[in-house]
C-alpha cells in the first residue's frame, strides 16, 4: 500500500526528459530550391502531397525577360484578388522601355520585381525551402522565377474569421461589449486600439511541432517585470506539444501547480480587461486560433474582481467584491455547515429554528451527507447538461432539474426542502465567481466529507489545509494569496475599490519576488 | 525515497491523531433523536425519584391544521437522574436528545430534599442546555406541569417559558436560567430563588391556562423552606434590582377605594452595608421612574402638588414592599436571600471572616436604612381626563 502511494508520487513528480528539438526534425526536405522550374513543381508536389488545395499558377514575366515564372499558394488562405491586381497583373504587363533599362544595368531580378513591379505591402526573399514551405503553408504566396535560388514570398492572407461578438462568458452590463475572435492579428489590433503607446510589446514565437501556432506574448515594457516576461518565455520554449488548439494547452504547461484545484494562470476574452491587467503589470499570451488570452500572473484576490469594478462607481463596486467574497464562502461550506450542523452541532440552532429542521427532516430515509452529496452532484449533472446541449434542449434541461428534481424529490420525501434551499443557495452563489467554477465544486465536495465525518472540527480543519496549500501557492515568483499574505503594497485595492483617483495608476500591484532585479523603470 | 516516506509517516500520524483525539463528538441524524423540550423531577414512594421528559412528535410538528400538542411525555422513577434519562430512551423509540431543553420543572416535594440531587447532572453533561428557564412547582407535581397541555402553543414547554418571560414584566416572579442558578449556587450567601407555578384552582391542571406562575421559592443552601407572595417577590426584586417592570397600584387623592396605576419604567437600585460600631446597616437605595397609567377619578393630575402626592404615594408602597420582603428574609426565615452577604464579603472582607459562620443571624438582627426616590416622568396621551358634566 505505502509502496503503491509513493509511486503515485513518483508519478505526480515526474518531470519530462527534454529532447533536443528543431523544426527540421519533423519537416526536413532539403535547404535548395531546385534550379528548374519543372523540377520544383514537381518536389513541391511531392511535398504537398499531391493536395487539391496547393495551386501552382505559371506565368510569363513580361514585364523584365519574358523568362518563366510561378505563384504557389494554398488556395483558401491567400487574399487572391490583391496577388491579382498587385502581382500578377504588373508582372505579366506589357514591358515598358524604362523598365526595360534595369537589365541593363546588371541588377538582379529578384530586386527589380521586388522594387519596381511588385505593389503589394509585404514581400520578403528566402533561400530556404524549409522556411518557404512554412510561409507557404502560414498562407503566404510564393513566387518562383526560372534559375533564380531565391523565392519572393508575397504575404497577402486573407480567409474567414468571425466577427468581433460580444463573448458569452464574460458579459457586462457597462462596459465594452467587444470581444476577441479566432484570429490572431484582430486580436493584436483589439489590444493595440486601446493604448497607443510604443511601450506596448508585442513577441511572436511558434509552438507546436506541426500546428506551428503563433504565439504572441504581450506586455508594457516599464511595467511588467522582467522576471515574470523570461520566467515566461522559458516556460514556453520548453514546451513540447504536436498542435496547440487552444490556450489552454498552454496553460497547463505553463502554470505552476498543475496539481491544485486553484488555477494560477486567467484568462480573459475581453481586450478591456487584458489591457487593464497589462496596465497592472501582467504578461498576456495571445494564441493564434482561440479569442481566450492568458495572463499571468494570477493571484487568489484576481477571482473576485471583474472590469465592471472600475467602471461602476466605487461605492457599489466595494459592496459587490464583499458579497463576491461572501458568495465564495457560501458556496463552499454551505452545504458542509449544513450536514455538519444537522448531524454534530444540534445545539447550535435556534429553537424555533430547530423545531422547523425536526418536522421537515422526519421521515427523509437517507442521512444528510448523502442527502446533500446527492443533492450537489445532481445539481452539478443538471448544470452540465444544461451546458453542452442545445440551447433550446438546455431550456428542457432546467424544465427537467428545477421540477423533477427539486420539487419532485421533496414531495417524494427523498430531500428535504431545506435542503433544496441549501443547495440551491449554494448554487446560485456558485454563478458569482465564474473564474473559480471547478475549484469551487472540488472544495465543496471536500468540505462537505470533512464536515460529515468530523464536524465543524472537519469543516476548520479542511479550511485550514486549503488556506496552508493557497499560502504555498506561488505563480510566476507572485504569492497567490499577495497581497494580503504576505502583505503588501497593493493592498488598497482588494476587498475595497477605491476611487479611481486614489489609486493614481500606480503599478505596484504585485511585485515577483525574491532571486531577480526589480523593474527598471 | 525516505524523504517521501517520512513526509507519508508524519501524514499518517497527523491523521490518526485528527481521527482519534477529536475529544467527544457523536454522529446523529436529527430525525433519529427525541428532542426533549423540557423535563421535569418529582419526588415519590421510597424516596425515589421520578423523571418527567417532554419530547417533540416531529410528525405532528410538519403536520398541517393538526390542532392538539406535537408532544409526548415519558416518566420513569429511579434513583439517580442519570439512569432515568437511560431508562427513559428504553420507553421512548429515540434516544433522548437534552440539547434543546427549554424547560426545567423541580418539584415541591423534591426541593424540599434538596435540588443539588440533580442539578449536578445538568451541570457535569455537556450536553444539557444552560439557558433552560427553571420553575419550581407548588402543590402540584412536575408531572402534571409538564402533562398539561396547552390551546395556543404547539408546544406546551413553550407556553410556560413565554409565561415566565412575559411574567418578568409585571414584577411578580423572578425569571432564572440554568447557567444562572449554577451561579448562585455557587454564590456566598443564600441567594437561591425560584419562580414558582401553581395551578389556580384543585386538582389536576386540564390545560396550561389553568397554570399560574407568581412569586419565588427560597431556598437555604439548596433545600426549598418557603415561599415569598408576589408582592413579596416584588420587594425582594426592589432591592436586588432584577425589577424590569410592572404596574404600581396607589389610592386616588379623593376617594381612598379608587386607584391610580403607574407603569414603571425604569429602577435602578443599590444595596450596599456599612459598618457601625461593628454592627451592619442594610443600605437600599431606589430610584424608580414611572408614567401615569390609568385613574379611576376624574382629577387633574398634572399639577405638580398632585404629581407630588402620586410620588409620594408610590414611595410608600414601594417602602411597603421591600419591608414585606424584609420581614420575610429577617424574621419569618432568618436568611439572607437578597445577597447582602456577598456585599459584605466584598466591602468589608475582615468583618466578614468574623461573621461568616453566623451571617444568618446577623442579618435578621441587622438595622435597614431604605432611601427610595420616586419620580413620575409623563403623563399620557391626554391632558385633561375626560369630565362629564
Amino acid at each position: 500500500m505505502l509502496r503503491r502511494i509513493m509511486g503515485l508520487l513518483q508519478y505526480f513528480k515526474y518531470k519530462p526528459k527534454r529532447h533536443i528539438h528543431s523544426d527540421t526534425s519533423v519537416l526536413q526536405y532539403g535547404d535548395a530550391i531546385p534550379t528548374t522550374l519543372k523540377e520544383l513543381i514537381s518536389k513541391l508536389k511531392l511535398i504537398m502531397n499531391n493536395d487539391g488545395d496547393l495551386v501552382i499558377r505559371s506565368f510569363k514575366l513580361s514585364a523584365i525577360n519574358c523568362s518563366e515564372g510561378i505563384l504557389v499558394y494554398i488556395n483558401g488562405l491567400t487574399d487572391k484578388k490583391s496577388i491579382e491586381l498587385n502581382v500578377l497583373k504588373p508582372l505579366m504587363a506589357e514591358a515598358q522601355e524604362n523598365k526595360m533599362k534595369y537589365l541593363k544595368n546588371n541588377r538582379k531580378v529578384i530586386d527589380i520585381i521586388i522594387n519596381e513591379i511588385i505593389q503589394s505591402l509585404n514581400c520578403s526573399t528566402e533561400n530556404s525551402l524549409d522556411k518557404i514551405i512554412e510561409k507557404l503553408l502560414g498562407g503566404s504566396t510564393i513566387l518562383f522565377l526560372q534559375d533564380e535560388k531565391t523565392a519572393i514570398i508575397i504575404d497577402a492572407k486573407k480567409w474567414d474569421t468571425r466577427g468581433v461578438n460580444e463573448p458569452d462568458t464574460e458579459s457586462v452590463v457597462r462596459g465594452p461589449r467587444e470581444g476577441f475572435n479566432e484570429d490572431l492579428i484582430t486580436n493584436i489590433t483589439l489590444i493595440r486600439r486601446k493604448v497607443k503607446s510604443a511601450k506596448l510589446k508585442f513577441e511572436e514565437t511558434k509552438l507546436g511541432r506541426f500546428s506551428k501556432t503563433r504565439i504572441v506574448i504581450c506586455y508594457f515594457e516599464g511595467i511588467a517585470d522582467k522576471y515574470i516576461i523570461n520566467e515566461l518565455k522559458g516556460r514556453l520554449e520548453r514546451i513540447e506539444i504536436d498542435a496547440i488548439l487552444e490556450s489552454g494547452y498552454i496553460e497547463q504547461f505553463i502554470e505552476d501547480h498543475p496539481l491544485s484545484p486553484f488555477p494560477t494562470v486567467s484568462n480573459s476574452e475581453k481586450p478591456d480587461v487584458v489591457v487593464g491587467k497589462l496596465l497592472e503589470g501582467r504578461v498576456a499570451v495571445l494564441c493564434d486560433g482561440t479569442p481566450f488570452v492568458l495572463l499571468v500572473p494570477r493571484v487568489f484576490i484576481e477571482n473576485l474582481q471583474v472590469s465592471e469594478d472600475y467602471y461602476t462607481r466605487p461605492l457599489y463596486a466595494t459592496i459587490l467584491r464583499i458579497l463576491r467574497l461572501l458568495a465564495l464562502f457560501i458556496t463552499t461550506t454551505l452545504p458542509a455547515l449544513y450536514v455538519a450542523v444537522q448531524t454534530f452541532h444540534h445545539e447550535i440552532i435556534p429553537f424555533r429554528l430547530f423545531i422547523a429542521i425536526t418536522a421537515v427532516r422526519e421521515g427523509i430515509p437517507m442521512p444528510t451527507f448523502f442527502e446533500a452529496l446527492m443533492m450537489v452532484i445532481i445539481f452539478e449533472l443538471i448544470k452540465e447538461a444544461g451546458l453542452r446541449m442545445p440551447k433550446p434542449v438546455g431550456q428542457a434541461v432546467s424544465i427537467v432539474g428545477a421540477i423533477v428534481l427539486g420539487q419532485a424529490t421533496v414531495e417524494a420525501g427523498i430531500a428535504s426542502p431545506l435542503m433544496v434551499i441549501v443547495i440551491a443557495l449554494t448554487a446560485i452563489t456558485g454563478f458569482i465567481v465564474p473564474p473559480l467554477d471547478g475549484t469551487v465544486f472540488f472544495l465543496r465536495i471536500c468540505l462537505l466529507i470533512a464536515g460529515s465525518i468530523l464536524g465543524f472540527y472537519g469543516i476548520i480543519f479542511a479550511l485550514v489545509v486549503i488556506f496552508i496549500h493557497m499560502c504555498n501557492m506561488k505563480s510566476f515568483g507572485v504569492e497567490f494569496l499577495s497581497p494580503l499574505a504576505p502583505i503588501s503594497d497593493g493592498l488598497k485595492d482588494t476587498y475595497i475599490r477605491p476611487p479611481l483617483w486614489s489609486l493614481l495608476f500606480d503599478n505596484t500591484k504585485f511585485r515577483a519576488l525574491e532571486d531577480h532585479n526589480p523593474t527598471e523603470e | 525515497m525516505w524523504d517521501n516516506m517520512k513526509k507519508i509517516t508524519i501524514l499518517l500520524m497527523i491523521l490518526i491523531c485528527i481521527l482519534t483525539l477529536t475529544g467527544c463528538w457523536n454522529l446523529r441524524e436529527i430525525s433519529e433523536m427525541g428532542v426533549a423540550v423540557a423535563i421535569g423531577v418529582d419526588l415519590v414512594e421510597d424516596e425515589l425519584m421520578e423523571l418527567t421528559v417532554q419530547v417533540l412528535i416531529p410528525r405532528r410538528l410538519a403536520q398541517e391544521g393538526y390542532e392538539g400538542n406535537a408532544v409526548v411525555t415519558y416518566s420513569t422513577t429511579g434513583r439517580t437522574t442519570f439512569e432515568l434519562f437511560r431508562k427513559i430512551t428504553t420507553i421512548s423509540s429515540r434516544k433522548i436528545y437534552i440539547g434543546h431543553i427549554q424547560l426545567v420543572v423541580l418539584g415541591e416535594e423534591f426541593a424540599k430534599k434538596g435540588i443539588l440531587d440533580t442539578i449536578d447532572f445538568f451541570e457535569r453533561d455537556h450536553e444539557f442546555r444552560r439557558q433552560a428557564h427553571i420553575l419550581l412547582t407548588k402543590g402540584v407535581s412536575a408531572k402534571a406541569i409538564l402533562e398539561t397541555g396547552s390551546v395556543i402553543e404547539l408546544i406546551p414547554a413553550e407556553h410556560i417559558t413565554k409565561a415566565i418571560d412575559n411574567a418578568i414584566h409585571t414584577g411578580t416572579t423572578k425569571k432564572i436560567t440554568l447557567i444562572e442558578l449554577f451561579k448562585d449556587l455557587n454564590s456566598k450567601g443564600n441567594q437561591v430563588l425560584l419562580p414558582t407555578v401553581f395551578v389556580r384552582h384543585e386538582g389536576i391542571p386540564d390545560v396550561a391556562k389553568d397554570l399560574r406562575i407568581a412569586g419565588t421559592g427560597v431556598f437555604d443552601k439548596d433545600m426549598l423552606i418557603g415561599f415569598l407572595d408576589e408582592f413579596e417577590t416584588r420587594g425582594y426584586l426592589w432591592v436586588a434590582g432584577d425589577l424590569h417592570g410592572g404596574i404600581l397600584v396607589i389610592p386616588s387623592p379623593k376617594d381612598p377605594l379608587e386607584f391610580i396605576s403607574l407603569e414603571l419604567m425604569k429602577v435602578n437600585s443599590k444595596m450596599s452595608v456599612s459598618l457601625v460600631d461593628n454592627k451592619p446597616i442594610l443600605q437600599i437605595k431606589i430610584k424608580a421612574d414611572s408614567n401615569l397609567g390609568e385613574q379611576q377619578k376624574s382629577i387633574d393630575l398634572t399639577t405638580p402638588e398632585m404629581i407630588k402626592y402620586v410620588e409620594e404615594e408610590s414611595k410608600k408602597l414601594i417602602k411597603e414592599e421591600i419591608l414585606k420582603a424584609l420581614y420575610k428574609g429577617q424574621r419569618v426565615h432568618s436568611l439572607d436571600f437578597f445577597g447582602f452577604g456577598e456585599i459584605v464579603a466584598k466591602e468589608h472582607p475582615k468583618y466578614w471572616k468574623e461573621v461568616e459562620d453566623d451571617w444568618d443571624t446577623v442579618f435578621s438582627n441587622a438595622e435597614i436604612n431604605i432611601d427610595i426616590e420616586s419620580n413620575i416622568r409623563r403623563t399620557g396621551q391626554i391632558l385633561q381626563p375626560s369630565t362629564p358634566e
